[in-house]
């Protein structure tokens, strides 16, 4: 059986593929599909606007040059890009120390965060790979702040010690979150595959 | 002890790896020990591919139209960029000789002088802001213009990492520079950008200082200001610019060479 989530994979590997011989137009048309995702993913790393706008640019710029690696990664293709924009996010950020953002949440501006943050809209979701969808309905079991915490300590690759002094919590609150939290997406994963 | 027999703790040490709170000296432990034991290995494949998605889940934004024109200008230069030292590497230039201590100007010419070029080159290839823009009255007829109506002359200034973030080029018909901001970088509050022409011989000319919005990034420069020029260069300056007979007081933080011709 065909669903929509298998049809926008097979245009987005197709894209990628042509990207891979240097299809101009190619990503243009896979910009316009997943720029907005990744939009949104950069604004959450990085938070300010203007530095997301530098992540988006160059994580394109990276798609362009690697997309020839695509299919050895054997990953499915927003996956694939999304660790590219991550990686260029954190790039940014750390390029940027000096100039340090301002990057301290409160956990109430988090779990505001989390209310559009986690839970993108039906359609997002149906074009997110099967791995994402599994992780989005045992992310659900969490509750708000644990994962909260997880996808921060994700998508900024923070310690223990940095989500602490960020979210200005105890460190064994924050240690024994993500390691509840980490056991029962476990859990919960393993039931999906 | 041996953590692959120790199911509980092997996931839990490869989850704290796998979402990026094991750092530092654990984690290079980890890694050692993962490149020994293939149970290690396939736990952290494990939770990476669970976390992954975590990149896909995120709210989604709109993002200013301008990012798309900035990937497709990048994506220009870089392939002209590649077509040049092609090229370059079949001339075989000879080696460059060295120069002494000179003044700061100068010492702009020493700085990665070719690949600069390389890049306004193919800019001006590709790049043709003043025939695109509808020619106001006087303006039609070049042999009847002032001083170098018939030229135009373009540079990419390049920040300390080599990254372009202006574009400037002048038109004789016109008279003016036009500045491009290709990153949109904000200027700091009470200081300005001023743009200098700096020719091979003498001291640098001041072009004036760059203004907010689109008005403000055009400047009026004589022919005679900008066709002696070898580079130009935007310097930080205090909220104004400085009078030109001093040069630059501030630091220099775009500059490149300046590719003429004629139109």
């Amino acid at each position: 059986m065909t669903t929509p989530d298998d049809n926008t994979q097979a245009l987005l590997i197709d894209l990628l593929s042509r990207v891979a011989q240097g299809d101009e137009l190619a990503l243009k048309q896979l910009y316009d599909q997943t720029s907005g995702r990744f939009y949104g993913l950069a604004l959450r790393i990085v938070r300010a606007g203007e530095l997301a706008e530098d992540v988006l640019q160059e994580s394109y710029l990276s798609i362009w040059r690697s997309a020839a690696d695509y299919r050895a990664s054997l990953s499915p293709p927003l996956a694939w890009m999304g660790l590219i924009v991550r990686s260029r996010a954190l790039d940014l950020l750390r390029r940027r120390t000096g100039e340090r953002v301002q990057l301290t949440d409160s956990l109430d501006e988090l779990t505001e965060d989390t209310l559009e943050g986690d839970s993108p809209d039906p359609a997002q979701c149906a074009d997110a790979s099967q791995q994402a969808q599994a992780l989005h309905r045992c992310l659900a079991q969490l509750k708000g702040p644990q994962r909260e915490v997880l996808s921060l300590a994700y998508l900024r690759e923070l310690s223990h010690g940095d989500l602490a002094e960020q979210l200005k919590l105890p460190l064994g609150t924050i240690k024994s979150w993500i390691r509840r939290g980490l056991e029962q997406l476990r859990l919960c994963m393993g039931a999906f595959n | 002890m041996n953590i692959v027999q120790n199911k509980i703790l092997l996931q839990r040490l490869a989850a704290d790896y796998g979402l990026g709170t094991m750092q530092g000296a654990a984690r290079r432990r980890f890694e050692a020990l993962a490149r020994r034991q293939a149970p290690v290995r396939q736990a952290i494949r494990d939770w990476q591919e669970r976390l992954a998605g975590l990149t896909e889940l995120q709210a989604p934004a709109t993002p200013p139209e301008v990012i798309w024109k900035r990937i497709e200008i990048a994506l220009h230069l870089e392939r002209e960029a590649a077509r040049l030292a092609a090229a370059r590497r079949q001339a075989a230039t000879g080696p460059q000789a060295e120069t002494p201590s000179l003044p700061w100007w100068r010492q702009l010419f020493v700085w990665q002088g070719f690949s600069a070029a390389a890049l306004s080159l193919a800019l001006l290839a590709w790049w043709q802001p003043w025939q695109a823009a509808p020619d106001g009255p006087g303006a039609s007829t070049q042999a009847q213009g002032p001083a170098g109506a018939a030229t135009e002359t373009l540079a990419l200034l390049l920040d300390a990492d080599n990254r372009p973030v202006w574009l400037a080029s002048w038109s004789g018909p016109r008279q003016q520079v036009q500045l491009q901001d290709l990153l949109g970088q904000p200027v700091p509050a009470g200081r300005s950008l001023q743009l200098w022409a700096v020719p091979a011989q003498g001291a640098p000319r001041s072009l004036g200082v760059v203004g907010t919005g689109d008005a403000g990034k055009v400047l009026s420069a004589a022919a005679s200001q900008v066709q002696g020029a070898a580079l130009l260069a935007l310097s930080l300056e205090v909220e104004g610019g400085v009078p030109e007979a001093g040069g630059p007081q501030g630091p220099i933080l775009f500059k490149g060479p300046v590719v003429h011709r004629t139109l």
